[in-house]
């Protein structure tokens, strides 16, 4: 190599823009006892690198390292994970039609199950119904809106709990709770008793929106009976008919 | 809060997936083709000896930069189901040696001491070997002097021959960056050891 070519590589070495291939040839250039004596001073640079570059780690380090990330024992032979998955499925399968076979003789054991339940069913209503009454003392209006929606997910409605329902329906001083237990009725509206604590009810009401909303179940705007609570209703209150005109063209019901 | 959260997750994957991206580990996995520990040893262990350098000149402590290193084979050891192969685990390495090492100096308790090892660099045949060892210190001072940034990227390009593009990917930094901080190391080192030389230490 000559003087002009060195000095072009030395220009981009200190630019740092040299590759690692140049810089490489820079190095065993300058390695060399036989190099140009202008160049000299730079040498010292090259020669420090090539000396850090002969650091080494210890071998002691090396064998620890190549010993502690070789995997143990690879010839062992180990079943693999799919035979067992297969063989866990069809134990599973073999034991469960056992299962079927074997209780399908004890059929006199089910009947007992059944009345077993049913029994239990009557125990969650009569708990259910408790705790209903238990929420109505409750001063606060969502507690007692709580216990009377409760009394909607009974499988069939009692004496006392409807007792309860109508007075609330009749007396309780929010108007939300009110159309609570009204809807809780609504949905026992079939039950003669409930029919006809509604519709006795009427009179008792405060204001039109529940009585609208009594009025708005089918079976209820057509009986004579409620239509004439109706109107008595509106007589004491000195309401007009809008209330009830709205409601039956609601529902689409000729009179 | 929720949309503050999420914008912090989005953020956080955003992150993941570039980093993903930059060091080619996959993020999406079709099949696991497991590197055992042949490849293991063909693709990462013949680096020992370049990061030991690294963190050695980082730490300034054999014992300190052993360790270094074997921890970051154990955490590539753990992650060794998502490298690729050919991916590009030299810089992966070389940074995780990076960080490592920094930690190390940050939590230490006390001063370690320098202890480097004598390079047998000085061969027999060159007449002028004890003059050469007072020049090669000289140029070791100066660099030790020099800011660690500006160490570390000269030790990665003059000592481990790496490209600037490497670099870049080590060090988080721009390639305009990376070479203008080399050549203002390799010109300081050039001109304080012109003012040894010439006016003495």
């Amino acid at each position: 190599m000559d003087f002009d070519e060195v000095k072009g590589l030395l220009d981009k070495y200190y630019e740092g823009t040299s590759t690692s291939e140049e810089e490489r040839v820079l190095q065993e250039y300058f390695s060399n006892p036989n190099m140009d004596k202008r160049l000299e001073e730079f040498r010292v640079d090259f020669l420090y690198s090539k000396a850090e570059k002969s650091i080494q780690s210890s071998t002691n380090f090396k064998q620890k390292l190549v010993e502690q990330f070789t995997e143990h024992n690879p010839n062992v032979f180990q079943i693999p994970k799919t035979w067992m998955a297969y063989a866990a499925a069809i134990v599973l399968i073999a034991v469960s039609f056992a299962g079927g076979f074997f209780s399908g003789k004890n059929v006199e054991g089910n009947s007992v199950v059944n009345t077993k339940l049913l029994r239990l069913e009557d125990e969650i209503d009569e708990l259910k119904s408790m705790y209903a009454l238990a929420l109505l003392d409750q001063n606060l209006a969502h507690k007692r809106m709580e216990a009377v929606s409760m009394a909607k997910n009974l499988n069939h409605m009692e004496d006392r709990i409807l007792t309860e329902v109508v007075k609330v329906l009749r007396f309780d001083e929010n108007e939300n709770v009110r159309l609570v237990a009204l809807e809780t009725l609504k949905s026992f509206i079939n039950d003669q008793r409930v029919y006809h604590a509604v519709i006795n009810s009427i009179p008792f009401q405060t204001s039109g929106i529940v009585v609208q909303d009594m009025l708005a179940t089918p079976q209820l705007i057509e009986s004579e009976e409620a239509r004439s609570k109706w109107r008595e209703f509106q007589k004491v209150r000195d309401l007009d008919d809008y209330h009830l005109d709205n409601t039956i063209d609601s529902l689409d019901i000729k009179i | 809060m929720g949309y503050s959260f999420c914008r912090k997750n989005r953020e956080v994957k955003q992150k993941l997936t570039q980093l993903c991206q930059k060091f080619a580990i996959r993020t999406y996995y079709p099949y696991r083709p497991i590197m055992n520990s042949k490849e293991f040893k063909e693709c990462i262990l013949i680096y020992t000896d370049n990061l030991f350098r690294f963190s050695l000149s980082i730490v300034k402590n054999v014992s300190s930069a052993e360790d270094i290193v074997q921890e970051v084979f154990l955490k590539l050891w753990k992650i060794r189901f998502d490298l690729q192969a050919k991916g590009n685990i030299k810089s992966l390495a070389f940074t995780m040696t990076k960080n490592l090492s920094l930690d190390h100096l940050r939590r230490r308790k006390y001063f370690e001491g320098y202890e480097m090892i004598n390079t047998p660099l000085l061969s027999p045949s060159l007449e002028s070997s004890l003059e050469l060892r007072d020049q090669l210190g000289w140029v070791g001072q100066i660099i030790r002097v020099l800011p660690e940034s500006q160490q570390m990227i000269l030790h990665l390009k003059n000592i481990e021959g790496l490209s600037i593009k490497e670099i870049t990917e080590i060090m988080n930094m721009k390639e305009n960056a990376v070479s203008q901080q080399l050549s203002r190391a390799r010109k300081k080192i050039r001109e304080s050891y012109k003012k040894i030389e010439a006016y003495g230490l």
